[in-house]
């Protein structure tokens, strides 16, 4: 757990979480984003703010992919806010900048790949902020409801309490399918 | 870098350039301290703007007692690193609108009031994400040399924020921080008796 704070002083430590992590930042990010080129931005800039902000992690606060979770779930809100101009205007590395079109094909079976979940993530639109950020953490990206409460800085019992909440508008709601059903079922387990 | 000379592949890359942020964060640097006034911060506050003002209390020789910062989602972050001070504390948080009563006791004693007081507790109310925020009220975070507290300032309106705290982290077998909110008009001054 020490390991994770000396990220942003370390390159060698950097890069045995950037290995362990990148794949799961990656699908993160794409199960949110459908362009491929933002995709390489965002997972760039997620990285720069863990190592950034890696001095303040704290092991109460959480793993250390539940806090990289919380990090990557900053940096996509800012995105959903139109912020990322002002990001990419700042921005250290463009991941853009970085892809080959072999690049580019590999994100887009990624994104492909989480078509689904970008299907349920616009389900969720009709949920109220508090709730689809809990469903989107344990539905989407599989952590537990406890990681989740951690990620979003909540206890566990309310975590529990918006997702029971969050799976009964969306049996009551949204039009059913198959991923749905799966995820929401997921939620409530 | 060029990445259509190269055989590797985006993560590679990536990771070649993050290595080379962390490498240069990881050189040393000249460290500047920066200090702000307590009237700087009514004004900004006042004016609506931002933020994040830092006020520094203690001698200007010496890394500062405590600091009183404004956030720009309506908190106020208080961080003790020593208990001096007191009285400045109380004005620099009456600055920013946080009424205090703030004691630094010595270990083995509390407070004792008459009245007691009556505890304000979180009225729970969703923010604009609409997230409760469901902790304790004004919970102390331990971390390597200080003690921090973040008060939302929606929760603090008729009624004073206490203090009453024995030692800073490591806190160690005896040692207590402590802090609450007592409605205005409902409590006595504190008296140090034994815990």
């Amino acid at each position: 757990m020490g390991e994770l704070r000396r990220i942003g002083h370390d390159p060698d430590v950097f890069e045995v979480f950037y290995r362990e992590h990148i794949e799961k930042v990656q699908r993160f990010v794409a199960r949110r984003v459908d362009d491929p080129h933002l995709v390489a931005d965002l997972t760039a800039e997620v990285f720069l703010a863990a190592i950034d902000s890696a001095d303040n992690y704290r092991p109460s606060r959480g793993t250390p992919t539940g806090w990289l979770y919380g990090v990557a779930q900053n940096v996509v809100s800012a995105e959903r806010r139109r912020q990322v101009r002002e990001l990419r205007a700042n921005q250290r590395i463009s991941g853009r900048r970085l892809l080959t079109p072999d690049d580019v094909s590999r994100l887009e079976e990624r994104i492909d790949a989480e078509t689904g979940a970008r299907e349920l993530l616009q389900a969720m639109d009709e949920l109220p902020d508090g709730e689809r950020a809990v469903l989107e953490l344990v539905a989407l990206d599989g952590i537990s409801p406890q990681e989740a409460a951690q990620v979003l800085g909540i206890r566990a019992g309310a975590a529990r309490v918006r997702l029971h909440r969050a799976r009964m508008r969306l049996r009551d709601g949204v039009p059913a399918s198959t991923s749905l059903v799966d995820l929401t079922t997921e939620a409530n387990s | 870098m060029n990445p259509t000379e190269t055989n590797t592949s985006f993560e590679d890359r990536l990771l070649t350039e993050l290595r080379t942020v962390v490498a240069e964060r990881s050189r040393p640097r000249r460290r500047k301290r920066r200090a702000f006034v307590a009237v700087a911060a009514c004004l900004t506050l006042a004016a609506g703007t931002a933020i994040a003002l830092p006020l520094i209390g203690g001698e200007q020789t010496t890394p500062p007692a405590y600091s009183v910062t404004v956030e720009r989602a309506g908190t106020v972050t208080v961080k003790v690193v020593r208990f001096e001070d007191a009285e400045g504390l109380e004005r620099d948080l009456a600055a920013v609108g946080v009424a205090a009563d703030v004691n630094y006791l010595p270990v083995g004693k509390t407070c004792k009031r008459t009245p007691a007081g009556a505890l304000v507790m979180s009225d729970a109310k969703p923010d604009k994400n609409g997230l409760v925020k469901l902790e304790p009220f004004a919970a102390w975070e331990e971390h390597d040399g200080y003690a921090m507290l973040v008060v939302y300032l929606s929760e603090v309106k008729n009624a004073t924020l206490t203090i009453e705290s024995t030692a800073l982290p490591p806190l160690g077998p005896d040692g207590t921080l402590r802090s609450g909110l007592l409605k205005n008009g409902t409590f006595g001054p504190c008296v140090p008796v034994d815990a």
